[in-house]
């Protein structure tokens, strides 16, 4: 018990932990069989959590509560280590090649919210929090693909070899886990993580195991991927899940809602991926060409336009998006550093503002089309009227007759 | 998921974990006297600021998120004045349009619905213009809104005046000249216990098996037809006394007077930065 | 909508709800909303009058909130109010409860937050269910204890006594004692740096 809780970094065997953690290229799908989907954690893989009852252990409460804080300080000391260590690296905002492949984030959605342009526009936005990311570990490409399930071409693909980068995201109470769990955490020198993610990284845009992630590890303006596990819904009908129109109210008995024909008779079967009632949702989505509107860098978190797969609560991979016109040109490589922080905004605001002293305010960076709340509302003039006024389409061509 | 609480965990010094058992011992004994409110809170808090609730939807609810969001009420609250109004209560709207020659458009009516919470927080006003009932949702707070001023600030039987678009078209229409009449501070806010007369059926929904305080005998009019059809209905009156689906949905003291005194900070610290002088937290029937 | 803001502005309740209602087995009754509403209101009258109940684990678990929610009301609004007379009245079905609600059980909790009941668990009984063809059919339940506080039985369970001579609290003690000392300095070192 003792020697589980004073966490050493000892040498143990490698443990693989790539099956139980979120996989972010998830581009190329083998054939599967089986069951699509489980919530059962498969066999062979060793446990992560680990059930101590809280009574099996004749403490007294004294002693309870030195032990409570002695692991809030491992946590605190090791928070601060990575901190101290993440001061010295290498980092600066350079142009990214277009076969780099930047590291990402882990963020959990906690909720949508609207926000306004400056033209008054609403738009819908996805609120991201990145709760402590800490660089886990950083696999080589020849030892990660060995190990793993997926192949070659992943580890070696057409833009070069690609590392294997864990992150994990939010602190948690060591007591919990397995000690083969935490082991890879002491190792890396950070605190115990409940959720961990991977990212294919390339060599040049490397981060080192133990590195903290920031918010700003992406910029505003900047357009993201987001990957994570849609919606649980269960076992739906076909009009739910695969938006079928179903049969009429009336003049229809018990079948207002079923598919209808499934085939024809010559061929007397149904045919493979016919689209059926089953099970609707929990599975791994990306959506692509999300643009952040605004981060705030007190809280950690990032506004996103647009919605991101999964639930409320749930944890998704946030990564560069890769679309030609929507790619980054240029930013923080590996990651964003406390060493990067420069005075860029006070020239931005125009004098005539009642400015609000910046300790009130959090520490937030916008989007420049996005409406700040602490401006006054919005004013149109008839410069904002002036459209590309096409020809009248309510209303036939005619040709000029010449006089 | 992670546990909301991670952060804190770390980030606070160790000796606020030394003694578990003070505070809680030290709240049973003040216990009354914080209920009886602490000067300045409002009684009629989620009335007046539906905006400010949480989500009914439990799934929706995280401090974190709504912290930010109410960052951004506040700011906006300090840059256009909101005033109290109700369902019920007569209200004016002016705000920017581009498209229109004066920039800007002012639209007068009842307020019909208030819904939803935070940055996504509706309400819908209902006015008959030439004969034509006109319902206009608003976003409270769209940046485009210049001004709200509430004409009239009183209460109606219902919290939510739907059936007004079945009703004969005098219940909804108000004029667009209309004087504000003031409310005099520190009464309470009055309500019009004027009942609606509908029209005839067929009507939108089926009013007559809402509990609505606010129709003029429903039962009456309604055809024989949905008579018959009433039989067959399931009425669903026994579920206001399913007291924890009610508190599933609704809000907490605890939450209403955290949220309060949240406000009152912002205020004060607006007001001590010398930016404004302007109030968000008020009351017009607590006014002292 | 509102319709949710009948009862606001009470107080939370101290003990766990789930997300969702649970289904009850509705024995006699066809299963509805309405009749898990029934079971609910046998179980607070039962409780109420009792003041100590065993029950199967999950009606048990279900019924707390409702109890803790009813007792609150009294706490809190008093018997005069109109939605708590409405409340007590459908939830307490026999008039001598409700007084007894208001005159014995409220004012125990006056100066109190929630909880107001207690839930114990016992070990897991078998009961039969019914008998077919001869054939006994036994059943395993969970079985809870439900309980309002301040009530005149003996306590269920004994009041905890501390342990704190043992050989392993008094090593593990030390030991922590020696490890957060380190730590300690391993914090300031690292503020300083910064």
């Amino acid at each position: 018990m003792l020697r589980s809780l004073i966490s050493s970094a000892t040498t143990g065997p490698t443990q693989e932990w790539a099956g139980r953690i979120l996989l972010a290229n998830s581009g190329y799908i083998s054939q599967q069989r089986g069951r699509r989907r489980t919530l059962t954690p498969v066999p062979w893989l060793p446990p992560i959590k680990e059930h101590i009852p809280k009574n099996s252990f004749d403490l007294s409460q004294k002693t309870k509560n030195l032990l409570d804080d002695v692991i809030k300080k491992e946590t605190l000391a090791a928070s601060a280590l990575a901190r101290n260590d993440s001061q010295e690296t290498n980092v600066a905002i350079i142009d990214i090649p277009h076969s780099s492949r930047r590291v990402g984030l882990v963020v959990r959605k906690i909720g949508m919210l609207p926000q306004w342009t400056n033209d008054g526009n609403r738009i819908l936005c996805t609120v991201l929090e990145v709760d402590e990311n800490h660089v886990v570990s950083v696999t080589s490409p020849d030892s990660w693909y060995k190990a793993s399930a997926v192949g070659k071409r992943k580890a070696f693909n057409r833009h070069g070899p690609m590392w294997r980068v864990t992150v994990g995201a939010g602190n948690d109470d060591p007591t919990k886990y397995t000690l083969a769990y935490r082991r890879q955490f002491a190792r890396a020198g950070v605190p115990t993580k409940e959720k961990l993610g991977c990212f294919l990284v390339t060599e040049d845009a490397l981060p080192h195991a133990g590195q903290p992630l920031d918010a700003r590890h992406f910029a505003v303006g900047q357009h993201v991927t987001a990957t994570g596990k849609t919606i649980d819904w269960g076992f739906q009908g076909g009009m739910h899940r695969w938006g079928m129109r179903g049969q009429p109210t009336r003049r229809t008995t018990k079948s207002h809602r079923r598919i209808g024909s499934v085939g024809s008779v010559g061929d007397a079967r149904i045919w493979p991926g016919k689209r059926m009632p089953g099970h609707m949702g929990y599975e791994w989505r990306t959506v692509s060409g999300l643009e952040i509107v605004r981060i705030n860098n007190d809280k950690q978190v990032i506004y996103v336009k647009g919605s991101v797969p999964g639930d409320i609560g749930e944890t998704l991979l946030l990564k560069d998006c890769l679309q030609d016109e929507k790619r980054l040109k240029s930013g923080p490589v590996p990651t964003w550093a406390p060493t990067l922080e420069t005075i860029q905004e006070e020239s931005e605001l125009s004098p005539e503002e009642i400015v609000v002293p910046k300790n009130l305010l959090f520490n937030e960076t916008f989007s420049s089309k996005l409406f700040r709340f602490t401006s006054p509302s919005i004013v149109f003039t008839d410069a904002d009227a002036k459209r590309a006024t096409g020809r009248d389409k309510t209303k036939a061509k005619i040709a000029k007759v010449k006089k | 998921m992670f546990r909301p609480a991670a952060r804190e965990v770390v980030k606070l010094p160790t000796r606020y974990f030394s003694c578990k058992s003070e505070p809680t011992r030290a709240v049973t004994a003040t216990k009354k006297a914080s209920r009886e409110e602490i000067a300045g809170l409002i009684p009629a808090f989620p009335e007046i600021y539906p905006d400010f609730l949480q989500s009914p939807v439990w799934n929706r609810r995280n401090a974190l998120k709504e912290e930010l969001e109410r960052q951004d009420m506040l700011e906006r609250r300090m840059n256009i004045d909101i005033p109290e109004f109700y369902v019920g209560s007569i209200v004016a709207v002016t705000s920017s349009d581009k498209n229109l020659g004066s920039k800007e458009h002012r639209f007068v009516g009842i307020c019909i619905r208030r819904e939803k919470e935070g940055l996504l927080h509706q309400f819908t006003l209902r006015n008959t213009i030439e004969n034509i009932g006109v319902e206009v949702l608003y976003d409270l707070y769209n940046p485009t809104i210049k001004k709200i001023e509430t004409l009239k600030l009183e209460k109606r039987l219902d919290s939510d005046l739907s059936y007004l678009v079945d009703a004969l078209p005098e219940y909804s229409t108000f004029d667009f000249h209309m004087e504000p009449q003031a409310h005099p501070a520190g009464t309470p806010i009055p309500v019009n216990e004027c009942k609606v007369k509908l029209k005839n059926p067929p009507w939108t929904r089926r009013w007559e098996i809402s509990s609505y305080r606010g129709i003029d005998d429903t039962w009456t009019q309604a055809t024989p037809w949905y008579k018959r059809k009433l039989h067959k209905t399931l009425v669903n009156d026994y579920e206001k006394y399913d007291l924890i689906a009610n508190y599933r949905t609704s809000s907490t003291k605890e939450q209403e007077v955290f949220v309060q005194t949240q406000m009152q900070k912002f205020e004060k610290e607006r007001h001590a930065a010398g930016l404004t002088r302007r109030r968000i937290l008020k009351s017009a029937a607590s006014y002292k | 909508m509102s319709a949710h803001r009948v009862a606001a502005s009470l107080p939370r309740i101290g003990v766990t709800i789930g997300h969702t209602p649970q289904k009850l087995k509705t024995g006699g009754i066809e299963p509805s909303r309405r009749a898990r509403l029934e079971v609910l209101r046998r179980i607070v009258t039962r409780t109420v009058r009792e003041e100590r109940v065993e029950l199967k684990w999950n009606r048990a678990v279900e019924a707390r909130p409702y109890v803790e929610r009813l007792i609150q009301l009294g706490v809190e609004r008093g018997p005069l109010d109109e939605y708590t007379a409405e409340m007590m009245e459908w939830w307490l079905p026999e008039k001598d409860l409700i007084t007894k609600m208001h005159e014995v059980i409220v004012p125990r909790f006056q100066n109190r937050d929630s909880p107001f009941t207690s839930l114990f668990r016992l070990p897991p009984q078998r009961l039969q269910q019914f008998i077919q063809n001869k054939r006994e059919v036994w059943k395993r339940y969970d079985i809870g204890v439900l309980e309002i506080d301040g009530n005149p039985f003996p306590a269920i369970q004994a009041a905890h006594q501390e342990q704190s001579d043992s050989i392993l609290d008094v090593l593990l003690a030390d030991a922590l004692r020696n490890h957060q000392i380190t730590l300690q300095e391993k914090l300031e070192a690292s503020t300083e740096s910064k």
